[in-house]
């Protein structure tokens, strides 16, 4: 079985927003409730990896990280997402390494 | 070009060491000079000494050249990197002078794009570090780079700034300084630490 992908320029939006969907478009809460969540589930379900795509995005807030991957970690733990999830980044080391240490001790607002 | 510099430089090492080789069996030839050929052996091991000492201090400035310029670039570097945080204030006080043309949202993505440019030279800094410095770059804890400048960040696109109904305020502009010169600190700390390792 393939895995599941989400390509977030082109799935979701290239410029995302902050933490939640009354703060503004394209936000964390909207891109965890969209597509996160019930891709990673699927993907958890059918025992494949959940492949996500971060290039060809102009930054990526932390409200925004901490909105979506943090909150999938708070939700079914740090160790869970690890194991489910692979980042694609040809662009940059440094934003997965932001993404990975939000998933670890994620914010909790 | 560094290439032909060097071959420059071998040749005419070669030329000068010939032409005193030369020179006084030429003399010899050419004039009634008779030669005392014993050798004083402390005079012969200071000439050796001389020509190797020669050799060893232009290969060893050349050495030390290189890596001056390997520590510029990535000093330049960490300074760009100052610079692109410090365009963060700059967008605030546009925002702050209540230009029309330029909304919140822009302010935003205009932030944003700086945190993925400065993202990107830290990604060419740990490179550049991780070749000519390997051993000083060995000795950082992991993702030292990155985990400096990361409370910035957070505080920049996690907090007020990125709610819904921000207004930006005096209070506002004077945390982001606080904030932006201790991200400053962090990476100017790192320029001293390579400084001092060299």
């Amino acid at each position: 079985m393939n895995n599941e992908k989400i390509i977030i320029r082109s799935d979701f939006s290239d410029t995302p927003g902050a933490r939640y969907k009354v703060d503004g478009e394209f936000s964390g809460e909207q891109f965890y409730d969209d597509l996160l969540f019930p891709k990673f589930e699927k993907a958890q379900s059918n025992n494949v990896k959940l492949e996500i795509d971060l290039d060809g995005v102009w930054g990526y807030p932390s409200s925004f990280v901490s909105g979506s991957f943090g909150k999938l970690s708070i939700q079914v733990g740090a160790e869970t997402v690890r194991k489910v999830i692979v980042f694609i980044s040809t662009e940059s080391e440094t934003r997965v390494d932001r993404i990975w240490a939000e998933i670890d001790n994620p914010t909790k607002k | 070009m560094k290439q032909s510099i060097s071959v420059v430089n071998i040749l005419a090492l070669s030329f000068v060491f010939f032409l005193g080789t030369l020179l006084p069996i030429l003399i010899y030839f050419f004039d009634d000079f008779s030669f005392v050929f014993e050798i004083n052996i402390i005079d012969f091991l200071s000439l050796l000494a001389t020509i190797t000492l020669s050799i060893v201090v232009v290969y060893l400035a050349k050495s030390l050249d290189k890596k001056d310029i390997a520590r510029n670039i990535v000093v330049e570097d960490l300074n760009k990197l100052c610079d692109i945080y410090s365009e963060n204030r700059n967008i605030l006080g546009k925002l702050q002078s209540k230009n029309k043309n330029y909304s919140l949202t822009q302010a935003r993505q205009a932030i944003n794009l700086n945190f993925h440019r400065a993202d990107l030279l830290i990604d060419r800094i740990n490179k550049e570090l991780e070749v000519s410095f390997s051993s000083f770059y060995k000795k950082l804890p992991a993702k030292e780079l990155s985990n400096q400048t990361l409370d910035y960040w957070k505080w920049v696109t996690d907090g007020p700034f990125m709610i819904g109904n921000f207004t930006i305020s005096s209070a506002y502009i004077k945390d982001h300084e606080t904030n932006l010169c201790i991200v400053h600190s962090n990476i100017n700390l790192l320029i001293h630490k390579l400084i001092k390792s060299i």
